[in-house]
């Protein structure tokens, strides 16, 4: 489920969606990435379909803890939908939010 | 600021109100005239910004008289010519004198109003021609943080406003909300962004806490939002309810809304966080720092009634005058009761009833209000949009002096809006592809009011895409709301209805299909409050007519009182033409039967009979032994006689509506209490016609003949009919209003028109040939009427014996006899059978699509078809059937025509009649001489160079088209669009001069 290319910038690779049945495990694990010392926290949600409240609770909460270490946290190959639904709800001007293959900042 | 001035202050507010109140359109019109400047125009505008600042001045009321000053500097540049009224200029212009409105309304506080942007957005104008509004910001302070601010430009606040729309900030807390639970955000961002618009929005990330954290805060989310949604809805209209609703008011300030069903909020955080904000929201009211005083129960804008009325001194008068019959009436009565008098007590009580209904009456007058006050702000609103769309669209209005009461017109204004954005948005195609459909790159909507059979019939028409009935029901069986066997089962107007499924409007793709349906439910919501019923006619590729029909008024109607069954009926007096009772002896001679149905002959016209009991009982009809009691029922579109077991008073009824469970039942239109204090239910006429099947028949019919395969989803109701002697032709059942057989005798041509005099008044007829290549009907048929509806009008075509009803599998061939009217051909046993395309059968005749309607209103004496006109059209065109055909159509709206079959022949006709042909209409591909090559010549010659030339080709491409274009044609139409081509016809002819110089 991890893949870890380099000491300070992790890459999470996603494998299920970010809903409430997920919550726990995910908070288990975000949780265990940042306290080895992540100061860039990506997460790639290629395989994520689907983020409901509770999911968007964890990666706010996620969030704030990156910023409380002055880290980032960044989503990449988002699917439409997700990016959508980010950027209804201008999470976008909070968390750096991208959709499948657009080039990284 | 002064005291005791009170009456003069609301003078002037008044007779402000009113220089505002044409201010708009006068400001548009200036747009729509461009350069050279309509000196009444800009001086009415000029006038109203004088008399505002006069007296503004008088009474010290600084910043309107500012504003005012300003607005009549930059008005004067315009009056000077030093300054065009360009779109921008006009924008700020509007936006000005919303401000000045508002200010106005609020004229105690409007001297510490900040009206700084409006001042520079005017100055940039009156410095460079070229400024527009500058852009400044409003700061929304969030109701429960308060240290959280939504910052958004006061422009785009005011862009989300226009057209009635409410600002609301929604407040929503995503993980605490028990329905988020069935509905993933995302879906409750869709539902947002389907009833309005999000502005801005924000989360409050501090509060949902970290990952430490192990049980976070609230997920609180906050949306600005603009809605056309009022806000006493808002709440039940979202699926998902806010934890809280603010509206937000000119200021930026948040007026809490009072929760209509707290039973929809969810428990655990909500009452906290709804205490909290609205402490919170009413503090700073009292502390507001721009002074506003709040008024105790400041009502919500935009859902705000006008709290005041004009009257005329006249009907005040009269009123006046029955209050006082009224109290001498009340005396009498007192003094008879004293006297026990029953003579007196009986005269006085007699009078006081005259003079109750006479009250009544003048008291309904008061409410009585014209529409146009509601139309007026239609053209801003389709100008506006249309500018933000990228669109051009031109409103027409017409009707503005039909008046309805009050309360219908107010609740009329939200779906009106709705609808006539749908008909910018959705109605009207691009400028592009318009174009390239052949259609003027300004796109018409039509809003018109007219009174009809005691009711109000508002129309919003558009010339667009028109409404596909067939795509909409194909999505709605894609997305598995509807079933194929549902659909199948549905003729296309009952299709086209499916937008007001409040389902429709989950479909993402249906911008794809039409596009229609955004929010419809809530206009039919709103409209069914009403009493009112929407229809729609469409025709793809040409536009969509909607017609609302709605009570004249709510409150009071005369009704006859009936019972079957025990029960006793109200019938609205306005659709019961007569009432018979045949004497029990009589039953057998004056009922005859034609198949099941009892038919009643009255005055040489047989009219089917219903028994109520039948319908809503399932009952048998009455014995023929015994009486029977008959109401006839006209309901416009049909007569027929309703059996009940007795008839009573003549009474006036208060309409009380039908609960929800029973909306939706068709028979009924209402209920009422009845003197005694029961309940009586109101029927309607037109869902008991429904009801009985009587559409279609109201003449005998030779028997049903119902194939076996009547149940295949295919098969169609079809009237079989001939046109010439052997000419079997045939038309679906359900477009068929009455059939009535005719001598050839009674056909009469009355203004160049084959008419019908009918007991309801002049029927126009069609022939099949007048508009295909068919035989005519021989005098030795028996004729017959099949009446038919189009476009809201009745319209007769003449058709033979012998008639038929049946069911078919309807296989349909449409190349090889598909001409004008017809639309194909199918075997039916053994026998080639003409399918007959009622609409467009009628679309060639003028006057019945809104398009052309409002055509023939402007060039009334070209389009009446009366007196010949002088102008000669040349028609050039190398098919005879086609020739003819458009020879035909302009000569049926007045013009003469004269043909030719090739490009050498029209140049030669134009030689002759030079300086009498006033518009060529001519085929592109043409033998000797081709169109374009005809028109290049036509150009080259100084005689004819400004000839209108309209190009009628098969050809639809792009190219083609500019090549007609560089060539010289005025314009290039597809062939063959009655409509279009009479439409381009009437507009060039009627601003042409009689003879070119």
């Amino acid at each position: 489920m991890v893949d870890v290319p380099a000491e300070y910038n992790r890459i999470v690779h996603l494998e299920e969606d970010v809903v409430a049945a997920h919550c726990n495990r995910l908070r288990e694990l975000l949780r265990a990435q940042i306290e080895a010392g992540a100061n860039q926290l990506t997460l790639d949600f290629r395989e994520v379909r689907m983020v409901d409240s509770a999911g968007i609770g964890l990666l706010i909460a996620t969030h704030n803890t990156m910023r409380r270490r002055e880290g980032e946290l960044a989503l990449i190959n988002c699917s439409l939908d997700i990016l959508e639904l980010f950027r209804t709800m201008r999470l976008d001007q909070h968390i750096r939010v991208e959709g499948k293959g657009e080039s990284k900042r | 600021m002064i005291d005791g001035e009170d009456d003069l202050i609301a003078e002037y507010l008044t007779e402000s109100h009113e220089h505002l109140a044409h201010i708009e359109s006068d400001l548009l019109a200036m747009e729509g005239a461009g350069a050279p400047i309509d000196e009444k125009l800009i001086n009415r505008v000029f006038r109203a910004a004088h008399s505002i600042k006069g007296g503004a001045g008088f009474f010290n009321l600084s910043r309107i008289r500012e504003l005012a000053h300003r607005t009549e500097t930059v008005l004067d540049h315009i009056r000077s010519g030093q300054m065009a009224p360009t779109p921008e200029t006009i924008s700020v212009l509007l936006l000005v004198f919303d401000q000045l409105r508002h200010l106005l309304e609020n004229w105690r506080e409007s001297n510490e109003a900040n009206i700084g942007e409006y001042l520079e957005a005017l100055n940039g104008l009156a410095g460079q021609p070229e400024g527009a509004a500058k852009a400044a910001t409003v700061h929304i302070e969030m109701p429960v943080s308060s240290s959280r601010l939504i910052e958004i430009c006061q422009v785009d606040l005011e862009q989300a406003r226009r057209g009635g729309r409410t600002i609301y900030l929604l407040e929503y807390d995503l993980l605490q909300d028990q329905s988020l639970q069935q509905k993933s955000p995302l879906e409750l961002m869709r539902q947002l962004m389907r009833y309005g618009s999000i502005l801005a929005a924000d989360c409050d990330l501090e509060r949902v806490g970290t990952l430490e954290e192990q049980s976070g805060g609230p997920l609180v989310f906050e949306v600005l939002y603009s809605s056309a949604i009022e806000p006493e809805l808002i709440q039940n209209l979202l699926d998902v309810p806010p934890v809280s609703v603010h509206v937000i008011d000119r200021q930026g300030t948040l007026q809490p809304l009072a929760l209509q069903s707290p039973a929809n909020l969810k428990v655990q955080a909500a009452p906290e966080a709804d205490a909290v904000a609205t402490a919170r929201a009413a503090s700073r009211e009292a502390s507001a720092t721009n002074g506003e005083a709040q008024t105790a129960s400041a009502p919500l804008p935009n859902s705000r009634p006008e709290s005041t009325i004009r009257l005329s001194v006249t009907l005040l008068d009269q009123l006046m005058n029955l209050a006082g019959e009224m109290v001498l009436s009340r005396n009498q009565l007192n003094l008879a009761l004293e006297q026990k008098d029953f003579a007196a007590i009986e005269a006085s009580a007699h009078r006081l009833n005259l003079v109750t209904s006479e009250m009544q009456a003048a008291v309904a007058q008061t409410r009585m209000q014209p529409v146009g006050s509601l139309f007026a702000k239609f053209p801003r609103v389709v100008r506006d949009l249309a500018r933000d769309l990228g669109k051009k669209a031109q409103l027409e209005i017409s009707g503005g002096e039909v008046e309805i009461d009050k309360t219908i017109l107010e609740g009329l204004s939200d779906p009106l809006t709705h609808m006539i954005r749908n008909a910018v948005d959705h109605g009207l195609e691009n400028p592009l592809q318009r174009k390239a459909a052949g259609k003027p790159e300004m796109g018409r909507i039509l809003l018109s009011a007219t009174h009809q059979a005691g009711q109000v019939v508002v129309e919003i028409a558009d010339d667009g895409r028109g409404l596909d009935g067939e795509k909409v029901a194909a999505s709605m069986v894609r997305k598995g709301m509807l079933t194929a066997e549902q659909v199948a089962g549905m003729n296309e107007t009952e299709k086209r209805l499916l937008i007001f499924l409040p389902g429709v409007s989950t479909a993402e793709k249906l911008s794809n299909v039409s596009g229609r349906g955004v929010g419809m439910d809530v206009v039919k919501t709103n409209l069914d409050r009403l009493g009112g019923k929407i229809e729609i006619d469409s025709i793809v590729g040409r536009g969509t007519v909607f017609r609302i029909k709605l009570p004249l008024t709510l409150a009071i109607i005369p009704s006859l009182l009936v019972s079957a069954g025990g029960r006793r009926f109200a019938i609205p007096q306005n659709v019961v033409s007569e009432l018979i009772r045949v004497p029990a002896g009589e039953v057998a001679q004056r009922i005859e039967w034609t198949g099941e149905r009892p038919v009643l002959l009255l005055r040489e016209r047989l009219i089917p009979l219903v028994s109520l009991r039948t319908i809503l009982f399932g009952e048998e009809l009455p014995a023929a032994n015994s009486a029977w009691q008959i109401v006839v029922l006209d309901t416009g579109a049909q007569v027929f006689g309703l059996i009940v077991d007795a008839l009573h008073d003549s009474i006036e009824i208060v309409v009380k509506p039908l609960g929800r469970h029973l909306k939706g039942l068709a028979d009924y239109a209402g209920a009422t209490i009845l003197g005694d204090g029961r309940v009586a239910l109101i029927l309607d006429a037109v869902g008991l016609a429904q009801r009985a099947g009587l559409i279609a028949e109201a003449q005998p019919l030779n028997n049903r003949a119902a194939t076996a395969h009547s149940e295949s989803s295919s098969t169609r109701s079809l009237l079989l009919f001939e046109n010439a002697p052997g000419e079997s032709c045939a038309v679906p059942v359900e477009q068929v209003r009455r059939i009535e057989r005719v001598k050839p005798t009674a056909i009469q041509y009355l203004g160049g028109r084959r008419t019908w005099q009918t007991p309801q008044g002049i029927l126009p007829i069609l022939t099949l040939a007048d508009r295909a290549a068919v035989g005519q009907l021989d005098e030795d048929q028996q004729w017959v009427v099949i009446v038919f509806e189009q476009g809201g009008y009745s319209r007769g075509l003449l058709a033979a014996e012998p008639l038929n009803l049946l069911e078919a599998a309807v296989e349909l061939d449409e190349t090889t006899l598909r001409q004008a009217g017809i639309s194909g051909s199918f075997l039916l046993e053994g026998r080639t059978t003409l399918y007959v395309d009622l609409a467009e059968l009628a679309g060639g005749e003028q006057g019945l699509t809104a398009a052309t309607l409002s055509h023939e209103a402007k060039d009334g004496e070209a389009a009446a078809g009366g007196e010949p006109s002088e102008k000669l059209v040349l028609v050039a065109e190398d098919s005879d059937f086609f020739r003819s055909q458009i020879q035909q159509l302009i000569e049926s709206v007045g013009y003469r025509t004269i043909g030719a079959p090739d490009g050498e022949a029209a140049w030669q006709l134009l030689n002759q009649h030079a300086g009498e042909i006033q518009l060529l209409a001519t085929d592109v591909e043409m033998p000797n001489l081709d169109g374009l090559s005809l028109t290049r010549r036509i150009r080259g010659d100084s005689r004819f160079s400004q000839l209108p030339i309209i190009a009628l080709s098969s050809l639809a491409d792009e190219e083609e088209i500019e090549r007609a274009r560089a060539a010289g044609v005025t314009e290039y139409q597809v062939k063959l669009d009655p409509d279009l081509l009479l439409n381009s016809l009437t507009k060039t002819l009627a601003s042409q001069p009689l003879v070119p110089a």
